[in-house]
């Protein structure tokens, strides 16, 4: 039997909690991972790869309070968690557990990587890009010294002990800047990469989700995104790589390039928004590196209320649910 | 052309939004009134601007210009011009990197004398050779 258990957390010590919080403040969390891009968040794709590879269950591992924590740091919450997660795979008879610390975005050839891992003999073997290794392990469960040893003596001895080598060919972006997001949407969106976005290619390079509304006069050029129930208002413009999110509204004449706009964001009348992130009333400048906060609400803000908007999307709430959901994925 | 006053360099505010138009206004505002007002706008402290700001900012250029003088911005902070580009108006201002340059532009090139080292027309030899030609 084949489990596979996510870590969903912040990509990278160096992404800071406080900076990225401050850039994503509605979500509190430290995790792009977790930011719903082109219709579903990476950790949600991440769990249908699984789910496609064969893996029979699949468990999500998203602390709840991520400002205290650096899911990087293997002595972390989660990851003692993902260790006792392990010792029950062993003592349930999981054949082979597939690690994954989803901060980076990562595709993988997960039937060759088991067939390496067989292949190899190793209890466990680690991922690698290049020469930068990456946070997934396979794991044979059954073959982890001192079974009775608690979660964190798991993961200190997953991370030294002596594991094959695994090569990842596929795509990897590191996720670990606002910036690496972008990229993301940009190389989905100009398919560089398997992810594509959920929704119908109505032409073309332009996908739009159910209930995505593009008004009359409005020009939407491809490649580029709408969102579930996201509007495009009449003499707008959407063009080079952009992508609007579920519940946003883009208002009547504005200029959307190269810019991603996060769920339940509100863009006004007439502006031009190009080479950025927006979130709510939130602007990241990718070109200047700054995030400008428009304290002015009929430029930009919030859509709808929280409540209201109820995106599928972890940073539609407060805090993250902790989730463990097998068999079911994130969503 | 005469270039007449002094330049006058003002800081604009960090926040240059609804509540603080008012007091901003209060300082800018007479030298708007002037004969051909020269302003150069220091916006390096800038950290956000609303929709009442740039409407401030508008409204001077225009009076400046009423009054055949001109308002310019300098050192323009990121953030600043996020907010200029966003509103689309960053292209209505002419703005410079430093606000000495942005005071040097208001004043006229000089122009060089040119050394005049011999008359355009020549003198046909000497003039008693035009009186035997003639």
């Amino acid at each position: 039997m084949l489990k596979g258990i996510i870590i969903a957390g912040a990509g990278n010590a160096a992404l800071d909690v406080a900076s990225a919080s401050s850039i994503f403040p509605r979500t509190k969390q430290a995790t792009l991972a977790s930011l719903e891009i082109l219709g579903a968040t990476v950790v949600n794709r991440v769990v249908e790869d699984f789910k496609s590879s064969g893996v029979h269950s699949v468990e999500v591992i998203a602390d709840a309070s991520p400002e205290t924590e650096d899911s990087s740091d293997v002595s972390g919450g989660s990851w003692q968690t993902a260790g006792r997660k392990l010792l029950d795979c062993a003592n349930d008879g999981v054949e082979v557990v597939l690690l994954m610390h989803v901060g980076p975005y990562v595709e993988l050839d997960t039937p060759a990587a088991l067939q390496a891992h067989r292949d190899s003999g190793e209890p466990v073997v680690r991922l690698f890009n290049g020469r930068t290794p990456l946070d997934i392990w396979i794991v044979d469960p059954a073959r982890i010294l001192d079974p009775d040893s608690k979660g964190d003596a798991v993961v200190s001895w997953l991370t030294s002990a002596k594991a094959a080598r695994y090569e990842v060919n596929g795509y990897v972006n590191k996720l670990e800047s606002p910036r690496d997001l972008r990229n993301l949407a940009v190389d989905s969106l100009n398919l560089r990469c398997r992810m594509r976005p959920l929704g119908l290619e109505v032409r073309p390079g332009v996908w739009m989700a159910e209930g995505a509304e593009v008004e009359k006069d409005a020009r939407i050029v491809a490649p580029a995104y709408i969102g579930r129930q996201a509007v495009v208002s009449q003499q707008c413009l959407v063009t080079r790589g952009s992508n609007i999110e579920c519940k946003s509204l883009i208002d009547y004449g504005t200029v959307i390039e190269d810019t991603s706009v996060l769920p339940n964001s509100y863009v006004g009348i007439g502006l031009d928004v190009s080479h950025s992130i927006v979130d709510g009333d939130k602007l990241l400048n990718l070109q200047h590196g700054v995030v400008v906060t428009i304290e002015d609400s009929a430029v930009m803000r919030q859509n709808k209320p929280l409540g209201e908007a109820a995106c599928r999307w972890w940073g539609g709430f407060e805090s993250a649910p902790a989730l463990s959901t097998a068999d079911k994925g994130a969503n | 052309m005469l270039i007449s006053g002094p330049v006058v360099v003002m800081q604009v505010p960090e926040m240059l939004n609804a509540r603080a138009v008012h007091n901003f206004m209060q300082e800018l505002g007479p030298l708007l009134e002037s004969n051909r007002p020269r302003i150069v706008l220091d916006c390096s402290q800038v950290r956000s601007i609303d929709s009442a700001g740039v409407e401030v900012l508008l409204h001077s250029l225009e009076e400046t210009l009423k009054r055949d003088g001109d308002l310019k911005l300098a050192a323009l902070s990121p953030e600043a011009d996020v907010i200029l580009e966003l509103m689309r108006v960053a292209r209505v201002f002419e703005s410079f990197e430093t606000c000495d340059e942005a005071v040097k532009s208001f004043n006229v090139v000089p122009v060089e004398p040119v050394a005049q080292t011999a008359p355009w027309y020549t003198v046909p030899g000497e003039l008693g050779a035009l009186k035997q030609a003639s």
